[in-house]
This record gives structure tokens, sequence and C-alpha cells, in this order.
């Protein structure tokens, strides 16, 4: 792959601080190679301190490298024609208090030259779409951290960027909050945005990311997609309904006969506390409470296109006008649940296991385009699960 | 240019939303022009004073006010832009450095043009309103003719610099040969002593030769020619003759007895066409006088003879002189109109805006580089040599010797020559804002020395890392 097709290329980039007798202070970032495809949702990992700000600043040319070599969409850090295919949320949503979320948004648009029935189209969709249609008229001053967050991310929009740069997006938002923004990200990442997503919560990258890189001490320590990077492919995990004592300790019996006395650990599965959270909110709007915050967002708004790739399709104008298309397959998807036909299991075990129709396997992480049973579980011990 | 104008746009609105200063700035307004302007109208005094005090206070104050505005927010608009970060976010946008900064100018250029413009209608208004209330005959005639007029001055011709020098010569020669053969042995060694005495003894004598075409001893008289007296309307307006007085000694009450004549031709060979005696009244010395003339007193062609009588007895044997002691001033002038209030009104709201855009693009310079506080400090430092650059060169002149007047005088001419473009005590006076001074504050403060610092600006914002911290 050459250099031009990649959304961000970096080559031993390095920056370091120095005092104002030139002596080198601190090293922020040191040696980094990075290579983003266009198209792909890339997160940048890593704790407080570690280089992750100091490189979204090189590429957008707020600092200047030490040493190394940087391309966005081809062209030097801070070239102007470039910056008008970028959005850029930066780590907190640094706007002018004075105005309001309307007038952020008109200014932001000028700023990229857009007339004005595109912009004032743009400005509603935006605002309709992080929720904030209400609370237009209020100065940014006067938000919430999270509300600066949306109107934030909706200044990196306005221009319907290629590339979009997250600093931190989710921080300071609320758990409806962060999913919007998650699945935004995911949507975009549909759409065939390029998004380059900096955060240390590692949970909001996991969902949505495709690769990641992770950075300490401004050194790169891993890299690689998100599947790969978390599979624990030594382990095995079942979903099954609740289960007998005597069933369990019968499976467990199988078990040890062909592992001996390994780990075996058994619980009652939870629905993650962000779920639980969404759906009393969900209860909450539905009784209609007032609230004096954001609303849920909308939509995606339609003018986020498709990005052209080589086959020119239109995908955006099809999602617009309702048309079916065909979805393109993420590499890696949130974990899901592979659904195991009864008729499939041998009858005289699936009475003893279960006493339903149906079992449910649920590996941790799997590549949808991999054959699951395949490659993510041991199908032996399947087997032998089920009496062969 | 649709970027520039976002970014004006937004830093106005950002100073309309200022909600305390906005409301300090209406009040101190309000002071200057309602107060001043209710005090016009009600005070027991001369209306023609009453007129000339507010104009004179209400535009310095607006000058200064608007001076400090401009220093507080043109070096705040981009500090706190980078303090705040929100730098960030608009030059991550397509907009180059150097838009931005004219953005940040353009903004600043609107703002100060509304607010010299609102605050000119205002005083205009104020000031105006005097024209429409009964005052006796006097009082009409000096509002018509010196406060609602703009006039130019004429000068008596003492000579150029050039002139006086060749005039002197000989003296100063014979005066530098005296004085070598007194010691010529120290001359000898030190040949350049010589023309260090030769400079200093012609000054002397340059700067003498002048004081004494400008000085009536007792019980003499002199006549001096102006020339390019024209007045717009000769048959109904009136020229001013204006003096102020030195003596050599100081009369008992302090005033002095005046006898003009004057007329259109010389009035050694063709007697005077007119007599001016202050109706016998004596006048103070050390103070500005005027006396009016018909304009048709002067000739078509614009020449004017004046001639003034020193009383020995009622000036008591004192020398009277007219501080000519520069020969771009004069103790005695002669101002005839030369055009409408209106026009000399505008051109002193011109000058006044033009030394507060040099303030924003020195503001804007600074602010794109330094900390607010300092650049403020720096801002501050910057007017107030501004201000004083005449002072200050005039002050080295006669104590400095000549390294100290050269360095000085080339430091001074770094700084903006705020004091030599300030047009309020023109107006005050009812003389013309010259053109040439328009033009010259335009030139020299806006294009060259305003292109300098906005460029040396660009440069250092260009090469600026804006997500460092400096302090």
């Amino acid at each position: 792959m050459t250099t031009e097709n990649l959304a961000i290329y970096t080559q031993g980039l390095t920056k370091k601080f120095r005092d104002f007798w030139g002596r080198n202070k601190v090293t922020a970032v040191e040696g980094l190679d990075l290579e983003v495809s266009q198209g792909e949702v890339f997160g940048l990992l890593g704790p407080n301190g570690s280089g992750k700000s100091t490189t979204i600043k090189v590429l957008l040319g707020l600092l200047t490298a030490t040493n190394g070599y940087a391309k966005v969409l081809g062209h030097d850090p801070g070239d102007v024609a470039t910056n008008a295919r970028i959005g850029y949320l930066p780590e907190e949503s640094y706007l002018y208090p004075f105005l309001n979320a309307r007038e952020t948004l008109d200014f932001y648009g000028r700023l990229f030259g857009l007339a004005g029935d595109v912009r004032k189209q743009r400005i509603e969709s935006l605002l309709e779409m992080v929720g904030l249609a209400s609370v237009s008229r209020r100065p940014i001053g006067e938000f919430s951290k999270g509300m600066q967050r949306r109107i934030g991310l909706a200044q990196a929009l306005i221009n319907d960027p290629e590339l979009l740069i997250l600093d931190e997006p989710t921080s300071g938002l609320d758990p409806i909050g962060t999913k919007q923004i998650k699945d935004l990200i995911a949507e975009l990442g549909q759409r065939g945005k390029t998004v380059l997503l900096c955060s240390h919560l590692l949970a909001d990258v996991e969902s949505v990311c495709d690769r990641v890189c992770i950075l300490y001490g401004g050194k790169k320590r891993d890299q690689g997609h998100v599947s790969e990077v978390l599979a624990q492919t030594d382990k095995t995990q079942l979903q099954l309904p609740r289960l007998s004592g005597k069933v369990l300790e019968e499976i467990k019996a199988v078990v040890n006969k062909h592992y001996g006395d390994c780990e075996f650990q058994v619980s009652n599965p939870h629905v993650s506390l962000e779920e639980y959270f969404l759906e009393i909110v969900r209860k909450a709007q539905e009784e209609q409470i007032a609230t004096s915050g954001a609303t849920m967002g909308g939509q995606v708004s339609g003018f986020l296109g498709q990005v052209e790739r080589d086959k020119g399709q239109n995908i955006i104008g099809d999602l617009l006008t309702g048309k079916e298309i065909p979805v393109q397959v993420k590499q890696d998807v949130e974990a899901e649940t592979v659904r195991v036909e009864a008729q499939q299991v041998r009858e005289d075990v699936l009475g003893k296991l279960v006493e339903t129709d149906k079992i449910e396997v649920k590996p941790k992480k799997v590549d949808k385009k991999e054959d699951v049973a395949e490659k993510k579980t041991d199908k032996s011990v399947i087997d032998d699960l089920l009496g062969g | 240019m649709k970027v520039i104008w976002a970014i004006a746009r937004a830093l106005l609105l950002e100073i309309w939303r200022m909600r305390a200063l906005m409301i300090f700035v209406g009040l101190v307004v309000s002071v200057y022009t309602l107060g001043f302007g209710a005090w016009v109208y009600v005070s027991e005094d001369r209306m023609d004073n009453k007129v000339q005090t507010f104009l004179s206070y209400s535009l310095s104050i607006m000058s200064v006010l608007g001076t400090f505005l401009v220093i507080f927010l043109s070096a705040l608009t981009i500090c706190r832009d980078i303090k705040r970060k929100e730098i960030f976010t608009i030059s991550t946008k397509p907009v180059s450095r150097h838009c931005y900064l004219l953005g940040k100018l353009a903004g600043m250029a609107v703002f100060y043009l509304i607010f010299v413009a609102v605050n000119g209608i205002l005083i205009y208004g104020i000031a105006n309103h005097a024209r429409n209330v009964e005052v006796s005959a006097d009082e009409a005639k000096v509002l018509k003719h010196i406060v609602f007029a703009a006039r130019e001055s004429a000068k008596p011709d003492l000579g150029s610099e050039e002139e006086l020098k060749d005039f002197v010569k000989d003296d100063v020669e014979a005066k530098i040969k005296a004085q070598i053969a007194e010691s010529p042995e120290r001359y000898q060694q030190n040949p350049n002593l010589e023309n260090l005495l030769r400079g200093k003894m012609m000054a002397e004598a340059v700067q003498h030769e002048r004081n004494k075409r400008s000085t009536v001893g007792p019980g003499g008289s002199k006549i001096w020619y102006f020339k390019g007296v024209n007045s717009i309307d000769r048959e109904n307006d009136l020229l001013y003759v204006r003096f102020k007085q030195e003596v050599s000694l100081v009369p008992s009450d302090e005033r002095l007895s005046n006898i003009w004549y004057y007329g259109a031709r010389d009035l050694a060979t063709s007697g005077y066409d007119g007599r001016y005696n202050n109706d016998g009244r004596r006048e103070t010395i050390r103070a500005v006088h005027e006396f009016p003339v018909e304009a048709k007193m002067a000739s078509e062609e614009g020449d004017f003879y004046i001639s003034y009588v020193n009383d020995p007895r009622a000036n008591e044997g004192a020398s009277v002189a007219f501080q000519a002691d520069r020969a771009d001033k004069a103790g005695l002038e002669v101002l005839y109109v030369v055009g409408s209030f209106e026009q000399n009104f505008i051109r002193t709201l011109l000058l006044i805006f033009m030394r507060g855009f040099f303030l924003s693009i020195l503001g804007i310079a600074l602010g794109a580089w330094l900390s607010f506080p300092v650049a403020v400090l720096a801002l501050l430092m910057v007017y107030l040599l501004g201000v004083s650059s005449e002072f200050i060169n005039s002050a080295m002149k006669w104590e400095g010797g000549d390294f100290q007047t050269k360095v000085s005088k080339v430091i001074m001419n770094i700084f903006p020559h705020l004091a030599a473009y300030d047009p309020v005590p023109m107006i005050e006076k009812g003389l013309l804002v010259q053109g040439t001074m328009i033009g010259e504050c335009a030139f020299y403060m806006l294009l060259i020395k305003g292109g300098v610092v906005a460029l040396l600006g660009y440069v250092v914002f260009r090469l600026r890392e804006l997500a460092r911290v400096i302090v």
C-alpha cells in the first residue's frame, strides 16, 4: 500500500519539548510509525501522558514534529486545503462560550466556506443529531460538559469530513451520550469515513474500532486488529440457560475427563450497567419527564455522506432514499450471538442440558467473516459435551 | 474573504457580549457627551468657549477611551483564543494563519469604526445644536468664524533656515576667527574643534536672528508679510490675527498695550487699511489672543501685511517678542477660513480612527506571540512613548549631546508619533486638520510602521506552535 492511499501515515515521528535554552524537557512521542487506512476506525490508546494528544496535535499542525515524518490525507500536517477534509474534536470542546449552539455551528460552517442554505440545513440536522435542537439558543458557556462535547462533535462534522479525529470524544458524556457517540462512530465507519479515535476509555475503543495502537511513554507498544489483540484463543466461553447443579457437575466431569483438573468458572451473566441505565432512561422518556439538558439525539445526519471508494458506490444516497444496500461487513464487530439450532444437536444430550429448544453459545469476541465454530471454539469439546 | 469576515464577525459578537465592558463604555460615553452636553447649554459662559471646551474634552476622552479599549481588546482577542485553546478548533479548519490575523484585525477595525462613528455623531449633534441657540452677536460671530469653521494658518516669513544661515555667516566667521586668535594652539592641536565651534555658533546666530526678526524693541515697529491668505468667501468671512507675546521686562500688570495696523499692501510704502488696539484695553502677556479682520482686507492674491507698534510708555520699555523660537512655530499667525466644520470634524474622526487602528495592528501582532499582560504592558509603553515622542525628542535636543540626540531620534522614530497626529487641539481652535497630516499618518504610521509590525506579527505567529504554552 502506498502512503497516498493512507489517511494517516507517520514514520519515526518524534516530538520533544524543549525549554527556553533548547534543553530537552520531555520526549512526548518517540519514533512513532503509524498507518491508518482510509475508511478505518482506528483507536489510539494509552494512559495519561502517553503521547496520544501530542500525536494528534502534530498530525493537525498544532505542533511541529522534532523528527520524523507525517502525512495526513497525503499532505503535510496543517495544510489549509487538507483541513477542509478533516473534522477535529479536541480533548475538551474549545468553543467560543459567548456564541450559542446555532451560532457556533454557523461560525464553523462559514470557516469551511459553506453556502448559506447548505449551512442552515446542516446546522439543523446536526443539532437534531446531537440532541441540542431545543437548547440551540443558549450560550455554550452555559452548557454542561457533556452538552459541550455534543456541540463539539457537531462542529467536527459540519464539513462532512473524510477524516474525523476525535480526542477523548466520550469524556464528560453521560451513558446515553456515550452510546450515541459510539453508535455514531460505528455508523460513520460504515459510511466509509476514516476515524482516528484517541481515548483512555478502553470500552469505548473496543466497541467501535477496527484497529488499535497502544502507546506508553510516547512509544508504540502494540498495534493490531481489536479481535486479534483481545481474543483469548486458549479459553472457551459458553452461555446457556440456567443449569441445575447436577447438570453442572456432569459438564464438569466431561471437561475433567478431557482436560484434567483445569480452571472451570461458573457464574450468572450480567447485563452491563450501560444497558441497565439506558433502559431506565428509555422508560423515563416514555413517561415524558422534562429535562433541561440535551435530549436523545436523532438519526445520524443525512449529509454525512459515504466517502467515495474505488467502486464509486453512492451508498449514502441509497441510505437517504431508503433503498436496500449491501452492508459492507466490517472486519471486527461487537461480540455477537451465534444460534445453534436444536436439530443439529443430539436430542439425548439436549434433554439433559436444556429445557428450551435452543442453545446459545457466546464466544467472547469473534470475527464475523470467519467461521466461528471452526476457529473460535474447540469443536471436540462441544462434541464431548453433546455426548459424542 | 468569507473566512476573514467570519472571524471578524465572531470578534464583534464577542465584544458585544462583554456586558460589563459595554455598560462601562456606555456610562463613560454618557458622561462626556450627555453630561458635558448638558453643561454646554445650561452653564453661564460664552457659548463659543463652552462649545470649544466641549469639543476638546469630549473628543479627547473619546480618543483616550477608544485607545484603551483597542489596546485591551486587540491584545485580548488572540491571547484568549490561545489561552482557552479555541485556536485549536479554528486553526484546524481551512483557515490560514494570515486569514485568522486579518479577520481579527478586520473585527477590531469595524468595532473601532463603529465606536468612533457613534461617538462622533453624538458629539457633533450636541456641539452643532449650539448653532440653533440664541446668543449675542459677538458670540454668534465667533461661533461662525472660529468654532464652526476650518481655518488655515499663515505664518510670517522670517526667512528659511538656509537664508538665515547665509545672512549670519559673515558675522559667525568673524567671531570664530576672533576666538581662534585668542588661543590658536588649542585649535591646531584639535582641528575638529573649529568645526564644532562653527556648528554651535551658527545655530545660536540663526536662532538669535530669528528672534530679532520677531521682536519689536521699545518705541519700535515691525512689518510682517503673510502670503496665501485666501479665504473661501472674501466678502463675508473674517480673518483672525492670532498672537502670543513674551517680553524682556515684565510690565507691572503683566499686560501690554498692543497697536496693530494691517492692509493688503506693504504698509511701509502704501499706508494701512485698518487698525486694531482692542479698544485701548491691555492684553495679558504669554496668553493667546485673536482679533478679527475682514477677509477682504487681504488682497485677492492673498497678500496681507501686519505691523506692530511697541508703545514704550505704555509697555514700560519692554521689548516684545512673538514666540518664533522655531521655524515651524510662530507667536504670530493669520487664520483664514478654508473649509467647513463638518469637513474638519470628519477629518478629526478619521485621524482618531487611524491612531486607534495602528494600535489594533500592534495589539494583534503582540497578542500573537506574547501573553495578555505582557502584550498590554508593551502596548501601553508604545502608546505613552508615542504621545510623548515630541517632548522626549525636544528634551534630548536641549539636554543631551549630539550623540544622545541622534540616538534618541532614531529610537523615537521607531515608535508611532501619536502626538503629531492628534487632531483635537486643532479642531478645538477651529484649525483645519491638514490633508497632509492625514496622508502622513496613513503612509508613515499605518502603511510603513503598521505594515512592518503586521508582517513581524505574522511571521512569528506563522512559526509559532499553537499548542505550545508560552507564559
